[in-house]
């Protein structure tokens, strides 16, 4: 049951990812359907928590959410008459080789997994503390005692209460339900940034993308450890690689997954406010009035849900804050000097050179650079404006959150290396799919 | 095998994949050294859940408080009093004899009437791997 409760709020959410942004078939969508399958992912667990948060009972709330989604399937996502441009097809030791880093990944993330079925030290000491008080008969305001104030129960409860959900559906507290979500979140985080290059730049480019996460173990590999920072980071990728792909797609309704997946940053982390409102200031900026309407609607469920925790459950705990030089000093030392990427080589200097080899392609859009350093600037003023773990964890957390969007940007921006043949490559003839 | 892209496209596709590879390979080592890692079965969350799930099954349903005492001379960011708090969730624990009837004891030793007369508490019960449960000297039931 629990596993049937991962696996229905991921449905849930890809029904509601295809509705808002159909495929041209009914059949899998290899162009997109990598990006709704994570970003669904991401948003069903995400919306399932806000029922979780305020009722005892699970199945009701998730049931009528997933009948929900369905309706809006059924309604809004019945395939569209597309002309998609045929693909060039990625070289095929290109996609065995990453396929192969794929086998090898998975059990290495299992392996890491297995043997802290609890998690890290902040996620049973914070976030599965809290799921196991609230199943095992406790109160939030009993949480806000001071002798749990180690506890946090000023965070907000996304991904607490995403836990709490699955044992409600197993009728167990088992750690199977927070591992089950931790794997969840890194997948779908590999899946968004492979999914929505995929759809935008085409197969090559995305495999790099694919070559360029992996690499970042730090990042892909930390969802092991079940920190929050993953689904964070996850959401943050899901809200902002729906804003490039509005503006590269032309699809205005893509702005509705924006708000969605920004409105549950605050949800998930008291930081996603410094976040989303980047996010959500570039998206009424671009998006003209259909897209700027889209995006408040798609924030309200999970934004409110976070105001009306900050505002009357979170209880007020002093924090501290961090200085700039001791913050900026530690992010350039990560960038610079620690590994994002698993082996010890520093990313600055691989996707440098790798930028030298390859180049940016022609239309460039600034707005997608200026979106990635806001994001950066909110994620440095949410450290500013307080924290209890200033300097390198700070810094690190950060990159984080920010580290797949940089990488999106990238990969949007790079040459594909269709593009870098001189006169182009032949496109395969054939069967445009209309 | 990359034709027909340009040699230095084909350089740049060669070094992004040669340091995934590298990465994830470091990954897998590890994540197989993690594995091999011995920890006893006591260790960590669960290993704490299983240590006190006796003594747990013995206090009166409903326990709301409860002491915490122990003969540790360090803890370190008071990771074993969390762990003990993770295992007695959702009774709330308080360092010393507490406020209410009963007291858990994290021990390294076993306990000295010494050691129990400074703490106000005598010994109810002792299980093995160090649990002891204790009841507060004094208190009278509301």
């Amino acid at each position: 049951m629990i596993v049937l409760a991962v696996l229905l709020s991921i449905l849930t959410g890809f029904l509601l990812v295809r509705a808002i942004w159909p495929a041209p078939s009914f059949a899998w969508d290899n162009r997109g359907d990598w990006f709704r399958l994570g970003a669904g992912a991401m948003l069903g667990i995400g919306l399932a928590s806000i029922p979780a948060f305020f009722t005892a009972q699970a199945q009701p709330a998730d049931l009528a959410l997933f009948a929900a989604a369905a309706v809006l399937f059924a309604l809004f996502g019945r395939p569209r008459t597309l002309t998609i441009d045929d693909e060039y097809p990625a070289p095929k030791i290109l996609t065995w080789t990453l396929l192969a880093l794929l086998v090898v990944f998975a059990p290495a993330y299992v392996t890491m997994a297995q043997p802290n079925p609890y998690g890290e030290l902040d996620t049973w000491r914070i976030w599965n503390f809290r799921a196991r008080f609230l199943y095992r008969g406790g109160t939030l305001a009993e949480l806000a005692n001071p002798a749990l104030q180690y506890t946090h129960p000023e965070l907000p409860y996304l991904v607490t209460s995403s836990v709490l959900r699955t044992w409600r559906w197993g009728g167990e507290e088992s750690p199977l339900g927070a591992m089950l979500l931790a794997g969840t979140y890194g997948f779908s985080l590999i899946a968004i940034l492979y999914g929505a290059i995929r759809a935008m730049r085409g197969q090559a480019q995305s495999l790099l993308m694919l070559a360029a996460i992996l690499a970042s173990t730090a990042v892909t590999g930390n969802a092991a450890t079940q920190f929050a920072d993953i689904p964070f980071a996850a959401l943050v990728a899901a809200a902002f690689a729906s804003l490039l792909m509005a503006w590269n797609l032309s699809e205005p309704r893509l702005y509705l997954l924006t708000g969605l997946a920004a409105g549950l940053l605050p949800w998930t982390k008291n930081e996603g406010w410094f976040y989303a409102v980047p996010l959500l200031a570039v998206a009424l900026w671009k998006g003209k009035l259909s897209g700027a309407l889209f995006t408040v609607l798609g924030a309200i469920p999970g934004a409110a849900t976070a105001a009306y925790f900050l505002l009357n459950v979170a209880p007020a705990i002093p924090g501290t804050a961090a200085t700039f030089p001791a913050l900026s000093g530690a992010i350039v030392s990560r960038l610079l000097t620690l590994n994002l990427f698993g082996w010890v080589i520093t990313p600055v200097v691989i996707l440098a050179i790798y930028t030298y080899f390859v180049g940016f392609r022609r239309n460039r859009q600034l707005a997608s650079g200026i979106t990635a350093a806001l994001l950066l600037i909110g994620g440095i003023a949410s450290i500013l404006y307080r924290d209890d773990n200033p300097g390198d964890s700070a810094a690190f957390r950060i990159l984080l959150h920010v580290w797949p969007a940089i990488l999106l940007v990238l990969f949007v921006e790079y040459k594909t290396p269709e593009e870098c043949v001189l006169g182009g490559i032949p496109k395969p003839t054939g069967k445009s799919r209309k | 095998m990359l034709q027909p892209f340009p040699a230095r496209v084909q350089a740049g596709i060669y070094l992004l994949t040669g340091v995934a590879i590298l990465s994830v390979a470091s990954y897998l080592l590890d994540a197989i050294a993690f594995s091999n890692r011995a920890e006893p079965a006591t260790y960590g969350a669960g290993g704490y859940m299983s240590r006190f799930a006796a003594l747990r099954n013995d206090l009166p349903p409903g326990t709301k408080t409860l002491g915490y005492i122990t003969d540790m001379e360090k803890d370190p960011g008071d990771v074993e009093f969390h762990l003990t708090q993770y295992a007695f969730a959702p009774a709330i624990l308080d360092k010393g004899a507490g406020k209410g009837r009963y007291a858990i004891g994290n021990m390294v030793k076993d306990p000295t009437a010494e050691f129990m007369d400074k703490m106000g508490v005598t010994a109810v019960k002792v299980y093995p791997n160090g649990v002891v449960l204790f009841e507060r000297k004094g208190y009278i039931q509301p």
